[in-house]
């Protein structure tokens, strides 16, 4: 086990570029001006690992070695100034961001992510496994081949999985979500355009009082449930659900 | 279906391909990190196809279902025959229906009730009863149209 630090002074907010093959990517604020980038595990992934400054972006960057498949495990801890961006390369490992950031790219091959601050876009393309957002976010984009995708509060989201669930606690705009076997829970729906598609997965939507849905469901051995009950409401507002769904049931209630 | 061989496959054109590419890290990097995702992707998909398939056929089978099952962890089409057994109480056929049909299949429908030793009017009646259950399993559902909340 070897650690190596590297810090930088910056302006103020950076772009951090970090490519690595095994080992967790944490990320965390710093209090002042700098980033500070701390690697810590297998003596040989450390040495194969380059850390720079290019004007206002960070680069950390392992080498592909030579004569084994994989780098061995080495972790990756960044902490840097708020509002700064992200972008993360890494086959097998979690990326865990527990500060506040402008933008975040995951690619990710096996892990975890897990977005504890605020972010405003996060892009996560996964191979397998979850990716968690605890925080309100602008725009959210998630392709994942199987792990679950949670989040609490999103403007807009485009989410495709294979196999995973999805539970999104509140969609404030629109929001597309395409999943295979996977379940769909949008707990509450207060956008404008809700586009759900699933094969066999079931499809469960909490709309609020006060709207009039203009609805496009179907599924083929599946079963349309209609919990909600119609409000006195006077003005209501036109919003467009779809869900198309080829063996799933599809369930339409009040938020929850 | 055997998975294995398309993962195979794939993992062979995608280290063509590197080798192609020389030794450039950040291709290695992406194709290691590709090929340690195929494997379990491709399950994935296997069986999302899969069900998707079955689900497809199975709206458009009469007393017939196709079910995805898993066998040595890999996924399987069945098919399962559905057609329930039609039991008719004489005591229920209180309805009365005229039924205005070609003489020959007048005969045809008197032979084939008589084979089964039902009269004709139970023969009829079973053949109306399972073929309006199948057609209501078959058909899928579907809404179009404003709810109010």
């Amino acid at each position: 086990m070897t650690d190596r630090k590297q810090s930088f002074e910056v302006t103020g907010a950076v772009h951090l570029d970090i490519t690595t093959q095994a080992g967790d990517i944490i990320l965390s604020e710093s209090s002042d001006n700098t980033v500070t980038v701390t690697l810590s595990g297998s003596s040989e992934t450390v040495a194969e690992t380059t850390i720079e400054q290019n004007s206002d972006s960070i680069i950390v960057r392992t080498r592909s070695p030579k004569r084994r498949w994989f780098s061995k495990a080495m972790d990756v801890h960044v902490a840097a100034p708020a509002e700064s961006t992200v972008r993360v390369g890494l086959a097998a490992g979690d990326v865990v961001s527990r500060m506040n950031l402008k933008a975040i790219d995951v690619s990710l091959a096996a892990g975890d992510v897990v977005i504890q601050g605020t972010v405003s876009d996060v892009r996560a393309k996964v191979g397998s496994g979850d990716v968690k957002i605890l925080e309100p976010v602008d725009d959210l984009f998630v392709s994942s081949a199987n792990g679950d995708v949670h989040a609490g509060s999103v403007d807009e989201a485009r989410i495709t999985t294979a196999s995973g669930n999805l539970d999104i606690g509140m969609i404030k705009s629109a929001a597309r979500c395409k999943t295979a076997s996977g379940e769909v829970k949008i707990h509450r729906f207060d956008g404008s355009d809700l586009d759900i598609k699933s094969m066999s997965g079931n499809a469960t939507v909490g709309l609020p009082p006060g709207l009039e849905v203009d609805a496009r469901i179907s599924t083929i051995s599946g079963e349309l449930h209609n919990r909600l009950k119609p409000s006195n409401a006077d003005d209501r507002r036109r919003v467009t659900l779809t869900v198309k769904s080829f063996s799933g049931d599809v369930t339409l209630r009040s938020p929850w | 279906m055997d998975i294995e061989i398309i993962v195979e496959r794939l993992r062979r054109t995608v280290e063509d391909q590197m080798r192609i590419a020389g030794d450039d890290p950040a291709m290695t990097a992406a194709s290691d990190a590709v090929l340690s995702a195929i494997g379990p992707a491709l399950r994935d998909a296997a069986f999302g196809f899969a069900e998707q398939a079955a689900a497809e056929i199975s709206s458009q089978l009469r007393d017939r279902s196709v079910d995805v099952v898993v066998q040595d962890g890999m996924p399987s089409l069945v098919v399962r025959n559905t057609r329930e057994e039609v039991r008719v109480s004489t005591e229920d056929l209180d309805a009365r229906m005229t039924v205005r049909l070609p003489e020959d299949l007048k005969d045809d429908l008197e032979d084939a009730a008589s084979e089964l030793g039902d009269s004709v009017n139970t023969f009829v009646v079973k053949a109306l009863s399972s073929s309006a259950k199948s057609r209501k399993r078959s058909s899928s559902t579907t809404f179009t149209g404003t709810i109010e909340t």
